[in-house]
């Protein structure tokens, strides 16, 4: 652990500890200038899933920019968002789809989960049945999504807790161990939290494998899952060269 | 067994609009309004007495010409007719008419979409704000049987006040008097009653019906329905749509619409905000030839696999396209493109990558859009029909972004939107207050920005209906006039076509019709000299070897 604030709060248990309350995205990013950005980036293709509206956008825009908007709109399909991240002595570009958590979506997913290495599954912590539906999203993931991904649950709208908490943190806490999951709760509003999730995401992702097979393999991702009509998130040797619309990276 | 409404009790409201309808009368004397002080009061709403009578539901139809003059109307007492029967419902209409008026004689009033499906199960409800003018009514009068007259009684309550606890017993009343109207003619689906517009429209398995006192004729409200039901369409396809309802009658839509509300909402508010719609044609952002030529060459760079359209859009207004060969993009489909931009702030994060379905293209099938901002103002799409081609899609951004700026596009783009506000003076008509000059086979239209009055928003709702309404005289099915004069306290409107454009201009309310003729004849001179600038002429098309640019249009037939 090099990066100064990634203080890593124990992402397999509930953190109700106040961590740095707004974390600044810059503290893990990339700095270019350093010795570090002359590596090449890992790629680490990450989704959300969850339920619409509880927060899946806004989480991602913080880790990304930073930033929290009231009212954000739902999504509509999906959006891709990068962000790069140093890790010791790495650096993890994170290429994030961030899915729409509307029904009228949902046979939509697969396209984003299926050669994906990572996935956060959000739930609402004052919405009961959004658990649920987390929980419904983590078996298909485990049914279907590439056999090494690493799931993390996280409960977000933490900040609503002392008022309207409708999930305890033990309950969905015991079922993330049970599933084999990575769990925090976070708060996509205060920041609390949320550069954790990812830090520990990255950490838990066998980043030297995921190198060496993109080494040999070129355009197959470390999970091989090779499906017609997959997203192919490696597409274009290389040298994808599309501004990655505001990922400040 | 017809019985002719004889005790309603005055012929329903002539309007100014219909008595200048014809270009003939409307040019020989002025419309009364022009003579009235515009102080006068606020004329009461149109009246009609519903009658109910036999067994039968309907008893009475009756279409009323237009023929009352406006003193009647003055002379009417407000007590007197405020008060209407409509079954055995005594019920006072004269609140919610008269009030928050903005003008002399307009009055706010609602309108109400309802969707529901077939099976009666409520979809969407929405209730719309509108400014109107009460004089504007229309006048084919039904008499139907008790349970009917109360089931449109209530959707009125509905329209007008917004309250909805009723709603769901109303879907199988509504039903009913659907499936009373026994022809499949779409056309026969509409009546009139109480001063409100009753529009019922049955799309495969979806009932769609519009409840207005706005004055809006059956036509537009129909029309209006035909977006929503498009709208619909865009979010699911008719091929899920009619499966859903096949293999479950009862399904309720909501689920899968749900959080797509956003969409028709936007939709309902647009109709009379922006005049698009009736016009049944696209904005096009007004920019030197020279831009447009360069960007015409930046979304052409290549031709990525599965690209079916490209645009350039800023807010509702079409910078560039390119399409097929083969296809053209039809305007509602563009509007919808631009309805779902507007509708979501959402697109401004990152790249995002939906199922659309341009019903005027393809009605069956998805096609799959990419959206991103390259600009605060400035939104690429491109529709594709690979699912799999989002990074194809990203890919080809970048180039069109580099060729943008290259082309030194961005600027001349950035410019054309807020640098040199396009101003009315450059026409130099200067009775002129606004105009409208739609290019009828380029289906795209153009409007100057909106000067004083017109940049408050009720001054510029009530000019976008008179337009509307010169629209619907312009093509009117039976007896389309040539030209649209109408004269009222605020203003006066002069539409009328030349050559391939349509013309829409409002002046001074004094304005003679002379000098509104002569000032439109030098707006359709200034137009047609300014035609490269006011409107796309020409869109690349894909998938030729040479990206010339080929002088096609944006909509119709493609030319051998
Ligand atoms: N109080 C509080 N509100 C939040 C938090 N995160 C998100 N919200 C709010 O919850 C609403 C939904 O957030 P989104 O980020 O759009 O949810 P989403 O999961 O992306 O929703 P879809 O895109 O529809 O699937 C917005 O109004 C946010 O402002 C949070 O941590 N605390
Ligand atoms: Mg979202």
């Amino acid at each position: 652990m090099s990066a100064p604030s990634q203080t890593p709060a124990a992402a397999g248990a509930a953190s109700n500890t106040p961590s740095s309350t707004a974390p600044s995205a810059s503290t893990t990013n990339a700095d270019a200038s350093s010795a570090a950005a002359a590596l090449k980036p890992i790629q680490v293709k990450l989704v959300l899933l969850g339920e619409a509206a509880v927060g899946k956008s806004s989480l991602v825009l913080r880790f990304v920019n930073n930033e929290f908007q009231e009212n954000k709109e739902p999504t509509i399909g999906a959006a891709f968002l990068t962000q790069k991240c140093k890790l010791d002595d790495k650096i993890i570009k994170f290429e994030i789809w961030d899915t729409a958590g509307q029904e009228r979506f949902h046979s939509l997913a697969p396209m984003y989960y299926r050669n994906a290495q990572a996935a956060v599954v959000v739930y609402d912590i004052t919405k009961a049945a959004s658990l649920d539906k987390a929980k419904s999203w983590v078996k298909e993931l485990q049914r279907q999504a590439n056999p090494n991904i690493v799931i993390a649950l996280v409960g977000n709208k933490l900040d609503l807790a002392a008022t309207s908490r409708a999930v305890p943190a033990e309950e969905a806490s015991a079922y993330a161990t049970e599933a084999g999951l990575l769990f925090a709760e976070a708060s996509a509003k205060t920041g609390d939290n949320v550069m954790d999730v990812f830090t520990e995401i990255a950490k838990k992702i066998p980043l030297e494998q995921l190198l060496a097979s993109r080494g040999r393999a070129g355009a197959s991702g470390a999970s091989g899952a090779g499906a017609a009509g997959r997203v192919d998130l490696n597409a274009g040797p290389g040298g994808r060269n599309a501004p990655q619309g505001q990922c400040g990276c | 067994m017809p019985k002719p409404l004889s005790d309603s009790q005055q012929p329903p409201t002539s309007s100014r609009a219909s008595s200048a309808r014809s270009s003939q009368s409307a040019g020989q004397s002025p419309p009364p309004d022009a003579s009235r002080p515009s102080d006068s009061p606020p004329e009461p709403p149109p009246q009609t007495r519903l009658d109910v009578g036999g067994r039968a539901l309907v008893t009475a139809i009756t279409a009323t010409p237009a023929a009352a003059n406006t003193e009647n109307d003055v002379e009417r007492g407000p007590s007197q007719a405020a008060v209407g029967t409509f079954g055995d419902v005594d019920c006072d209409f004269s609140e919610g008419l008269n009030n928050a008026r903005t003008g002399p004689g307009w009055t706010n009033r609602r309108k109400h979409f309802f969707i529901l499906s077939c099976a009666g199960k409520p979809i969407y409800s929405r209730s719309v704000a509108f400014l109107v003018y009460p004089a504007w009514g229309h006048h084919m009068v039904l008499a139907l049987n008790r349970q009917y007259a109360d089931a449109l009684y209530d959707l009125r309550i509905i329209c007008r006040y917004g309250d909805e606890a009723k709603l769901s017993s109303l879907m199988g009343l509504i039903q009913a008097i659907i499936s009373f109207f026994a022809s499949d003619d779409d056309s026969v689906r509409s009546l009139t009653a109480g001063g409100h517009t009753f529009v019922f429209s049955v799309k495969g398995p979806l009932y769609l019906v519009a409840v207005s006192s706005t004055g809006e004729s059956v036509a537009q409200l129909r029309q209006q329905l035909s977006y929503l039901h498009s709208q619909i369409l865009f979010i699911l396809t008719s091929t899920q749509l009619t499966r859903i309802f096949d293999t479950r009658v009862n399904y309720d839509l909501r689920n899968l619409l749900s959080g797509t509300e956003m969409f028709l909402d936007q939709l309902a508010r647009s109709f009379q905000s922006t005049p698009g719609f009736f016009l049944g044609s696209v904005q096009c952002l007004r920019m030197p030839a020279r831009v447009r030529q360069k960007v015409a060459q930046a979304l052409s760079v290549g031709n990525p696999q599965g690209l079916a359209f490209g645009m350039l859009l800023a807010k509702d207004q079409l910078i560039g396209l390119i399409r097929p060969k083969r296809h053209s993009l039809h305007p509602a489909d563009l509007h919808l493109v631009a309805n779902m931009i507007a509708s979501s702030s959402g697109f401004r994060s990152g790249e995002a990558w939906t199922p659309v379905c341009l019903p005027m293209f393809n009605n069956k099938a998805f096609l799959h859009a990419y959206v991103c901002y390259v600009g605060p103002d400035l939104c690429v799409v491109l529709c594709s029909t690979d699912k799999d081609s989002f990074f194809g899609m990203s890919e080809y951004k970048a180039e069109i972004v580099k060729g943008l700026e290259e082309g030194g596009c961005v600027d001349g783009i950035d410019e054309a939107l807020h640098g040199v506000p396009y101003s009315i003076v450059e026409v130099g008509v200067p009775s002129l207050r606004h105009f409208i000059v739609k290019s009828t086979p380029l289906v795209q239209y153009t409007q100057p920005a909106p000067a004083p009055p017109y940049t408050r928003k009720d001054d510029w709702r009530r000019l976008l209906q008179i337009y509307q309404r010169a629209s619907e005289a312009l093509h009117a099915r039976i007896d389309p006039v040539s030209t649209y004069f109408y004269t009222g306290p605020a203003e006066a409107v002069l539409a009328c076509t030349v050559g391939t454009l349509e013309l829409y201009a409002a002046f001074g309310p004094l304005v003679s019709k002379t000098v509104a003729m002569d000032a439109i004849n030098a707006l359709a001179r200034w137009a047609r000299r300014c035609e490269d600038l006011l409107f796309l002429g020409s869109v690349p098309v894909l998938g030729s070897k040479q990206r010339s640019i080929t002088p096609e249009r944006l909509t119709g037939p493609t030319s051998p």
